[in-house]
């Protein structure tokens, strides 16, 4: 599908370097990169009377982190920046895709499943530090007879999820993205400007997904078994 | 929800996350599951030399369908969860502005 986009910046530069460095890795390091510059931007200039971009990343922030710890709880609040830095990063990602010339670096499974592996990796990390071997009752279930089948259940359970959150956010974002290269090849610019708003939204969603499952999966790793 | 003040937008989110969400945890419990069987009769061959195949991969492959409903019965738990929270009492509109 790539070949059908008609201009790529990112292309250009690979060529005129003579280096093969994939589009979602530059479109990821594009990314960072405008996160960075809004972290440096937002924090030169920080200022009791927030104005400008540091009001919009306080309420950003600040809805999120009221979201965590309603639904986490107090110890939500220990967790938070992982989460936060999800939510802002993949959303990043996800917009990049709408500006004509770029793909959105989400359209592809490899960031998605790094994403996904590392919130697979990290909760189970955290519940093994909370509750030591103890961890091993978030995965028997209610009844003591049937431990030993919810164990393999749960186990296949708990290794769908970074399965689900991968793909989810892939189809989502390569979606559109192909819907917005049909549409431009019917009707230039008359039928993509509407899909631009529906896309923004979704694409919203699809990034606060991303957030959401992860906090759902933290609490169910630091809250008690059953 | 979050950043939606108005309650269309939010319903609209609402819907678009169930919608989103439910249908993909199913299938990927499945899919799980089969690959996991389909390794292990993989690796009971090549390593052990036992010729389970298909009886690991069938096995494995039904345990990750009942681990994709138990998915679709937790998510609908939780859905039916905050419905209620959202119809409560105590929960009218100004609480739902302040989430």
């Amino acid at each position: 599908m790539e070949k059908m986009h008609p201009l790529l910046y990112f292309d250009l530069i690979n060529n005129a370097l003579g280096v093969h460095i994939p589009i979602h890795v530059w479109y990821t390091w594009m990314a960072m990169t405008i996160l960075f510059l809004c972290g440096v931007l937002v924090r030169s200039r920080l200022s009791l009377i927030p104005g400008g971009l540091q009001n919009f990343f306080e309420i950003v922030i600040n809805g999120l982190e009221d979201f965590v710890v309603t639904n986490v709880g107090e110890q939500g609040r220990t967790v938070f920046p992982v989460l936060c830095t999800l939510f802002v990063f993949i959303v990043t990602m996800n917009y990049i895709g709408l500006i004509p010339g770029c793909d959105a670096p989400t359209a592809n499974v490899n960031t998605n499943a790094a994403m996904a592996v590392f919130v697979f990796l990290y909760y189970n990390f955290l519940g093994i530090k909370r509750w030591g071997f103890g961890y091993i009752k978030h995965f028997m279930g209610p009844m003591a007879a049937l431990a030993p089948l919810m164990l393999i259940i749960e186990f296949v359970s708990h290794l769908s999820r970074p399965l689900s959150l991968t793909l989810r956010l892939f189809g989502n974002i390569k979606g559109e993205e192909i819907v917005l290269m049909l549409l431009f090849f019917l009707a230039p610019v008359f039928s993509t400007i509407p899909m631009y708003f529906l896309f923004l939204l979704a694409k919203t969603i699809q990034a606060f997904i991303f957030f959401i499952l992860p906090m759902i999966y933290l609490k169910g790793a630091l809250e008690h078994a059953h | 929800m979050l950043f939606f003040n108005k309650q269309k937008y939010s319903d609209i989110a609402d819907l678009l996350y169930v919608a989103g969400t439910i249908g993909l945890h199913m299938v990927s419990g499945t899919f799980v599951g089969f690959g996991l069987g389909w390794v292990m009769d993989h690796y009971a061959k090549k390593w052990f030399d036992w010729n389970t195949w298909p009886w690991l991969t069938m096995g494995m492959l039904a345990i990750g369908i009942a681990a994709g409903f138990r998915n679709v019965y937790l998510d609908a738990k939780r859905f039916q969860r905050r419905e209620n929270r959202d119809k409560g009492p105590e929960t009218d509109d100004s609480r739902r502005d302040q989430d």
